[in-house]
């Protein structure tokens, strides 16, 4: 009697001395396992003709576990949480003088839990930016490590921004497109090209502003599905904002012509008996005029296809002719790409007001 | 065997160039050149009704009105034309006279010279102008360039008091637009505040 019990109480201790030992083990396993931060660099390069601000963060292990989130009212920060992970010996903010992101900010939440906090110059955008990890690389002598790319707003350059425009969607129209390439100037830039690039500018603009903003197309292509005929072009257009029930305005963006090469000017286009259209037309008019300062064909009514056709106030915008050789060059110039989709995100703004 | 289709066909192609060459219609349909710009001796068959009746309608001199865009693609320009042509012929005389373009200052031409008239027919209050396909192919030109020519259509035609409306087909067929900004889906009235 007296050894069983001798026993049973050594085996229940030694039973006890085991379950208690176990948790250590797997914590102390699990320790090994965690990442400890150790190297942080940042690199800016040109990929497909737009900047990219590199920042790598490296790490003593592979196979790290992360999730990248934004929140609402911090429209310019990426926040990037890594489990079973420490801060390490890296600094816990870290000033960036770069045009695409200003700081990195790394703390240690919770005990094994991290969290990389980076201010964008921009808001924060699905396609703005990349977060991914690349292995080891003992050439470049660089740890395993998350990578996040920044990339600057499609339009090109740090996207400007006007007020009012929050919260409303507005719809872009880049004339022509795809097979259609729409008027051609006397040095051969085609009218579909610079209409999209304004509108890709002004697209940059308004998200940066806080609008949703509906592309008709974003792409050399034409808007029509592959089973619909060229001949419903500018239905296709006009079902983009009639089947989107939040959408406020629509803005065609074209570039004049004319047979008589000395035909020149800006002008805007509503659909007769729409007010909102006026308003809206005649403010994109008076933005452009000042900006550009071109002769003022005026604010005018027609029987355009998608002014018409399209549910909510509208209006059509000739830029400059294309046709014209001095306006052609101004079309195809960045910079007054980037003045005339100013221009116009400004009478957005307006008439938003 | 192979021989005999061929006669065939250049039997049926030798007649069918003769019979278009006879169409009286065509000819009369042709303005009388008292403009500088008028040549009058198109040989497309564009009549509206080569029909028999149409033949023994007197054929006489006619004054028509058809426009044509200034040099900044603002306005239409009003300019009278003569063409010989009967009653039923008219319409299309009235197209093919604008067709011919103009080298008048101040003045542009804007349907390109490649387009061809396939004819114009009235039903109704609306004329129903059927181009080629060249129309589209060869146009040129934006928002105004595209407003210009409809409109130098549409005021070319509604000059006739009994056309109200005007209906542009290609190829006989209705098209959303010529160049992507007019819509030519339905009839489109006479363009008043094109005019000077």
């Amino acid at each position: 009697m007296n050894t069983l019990f001798r026993w049973a109480s050594l085996a229940g201790a030694v039973l006890l001395a085991v379950l208690m030992l176990l948790p250590g083990t797997t914590e102390a396993a699990r320790h090994v396992q965690d990442h400890e931060l150790n190297y942080f660099q940042t690199s800016e390069k040109t990929v497909d003709g737009r900047k990219v601000l590199r920042i790598e963060i490296g790490m003593n292990h592979d196979k790290l576990e992360y999730k990248v989130s934004t929140k609402p009212y911090l429209a310019k920060q990426l926040i990037i949480d890594m489990e079973n992970t420490v801060p390490g010996e890296l600094r816990k903010t870290i000033t960036l003088k770069k045009d695409l992101a200003s700081r990195v900010r790394i703390a240690e939440l919770q005990r094994n839990h991290t969290q990389v906090r980076i201010d964008f110059a921009n808001d924060v955008q699905e396609g703005n930016y990349k977060v991914y990890t690349l292995e080891r690389d003992r050439k470049a002598k660089k740890p395993y490590r998350l990578v996040i790319d920044i990339f600057e707003s499609e339009g090109g350059g740090a996207a400007g921004s006007v007020g009012t425009v929050r919260g409303h969607t507005i719809v872009l129209d880049a004339g022509h497109g795809g097979s259609d390439s729409g008027a051609v100037g006397p040095t051969g830039a085609a009218e579909k090209d610079v209409t999209l690039a304004v509108a890709k500018k002004l697209q940059a603009i308004l998200q940066n502003s806080g609008a949703r903003v509906v592309m008709t197309r974003t792409k050399d292509v034409d808007v029509y599905g592959p089973n619909s005929s060229a001949t419903q072009e500018l239905q296709a257009r006009c079902n983009v904002a009639n089947f989107d029930p939040s959408s406020d305005i629509f803005v065609s963006i074209h570039c004049n012509s004319f047979s008589n090469p000395s035909a020149s000017g800006m002008e805007t286009y509503y659909f007769a008996g729409s007010r909102q259209g006026r308003k809206l037309a005649t403010l994109l008019n008076e933005e452009l005029d000042k900006e550009m300062g071109l002769v003022n064909r005026g604010v005018k009514t027609a029987n355009f296809y998608v002014i018409k056709h399209t549910n909510m106030p509208s209006s059509l915008i000739e830029l400059a002719f294309i046709s014209n050789y001095r306006e052609e060059k101004l079309l195809k110039s960045n910079t007054y790409q980037q003045k005339m989709a100013m221009a116009i995100a400004r009478a957005i703004s307006r008439y938003f007001r | 065997m192979k021989k005999m289709k061929y006669i065939l066909l250049a039997v049926l192609a030798l007649a069918l160039l003769v019979t278009a060459g006879c169409d009286p219609n065509n000819e009369k349909g042709t303005p009388n050149g008292s403009s500088a710009s008028v040549s009058g001796n198109a040989p497309v068959s564009a009549g509206s009704a080569p029909s028999s009746a149409a033949q023994k309608e007197p054929v006489k001199n006619m004054e028509i009105k058809v426009y044509y865009p200034d040099d900044q693609g603002m306005k239409l320009v009003a300019v009278k034309r003569k063409v010989k042509t009967n009653n039923s012929g008219k319409y299309a005389a009235a197209i093919k006279s604008l067709m011919e373009g103009t080298k008048e200052k101040g003045q542009s031409t804007i349907i390109p010279k490649q387009a061809k008239l396939k004819g114009v027919t009235v039903k109704g209050d609306t004329a129903y102008v059927d181009f080629s396909q060249d129309l589209v192919k060869h146009f040129t030109g934006g928002s105004t360039g595209e407003e210009m020519l409809v409109g130098s259509v549409v005021n070319t035609l509604t000059e006739f008091s009994e056309i109200k409306k005007v209906q542009i087909l290609i190829e006989g067929s209705k098209v959303e637009s010529l160049g992507g900004h007019v819509d030519l889906s339905v009839p489109v009235e006479r363009m008043s505040n094109l005019l000077k």
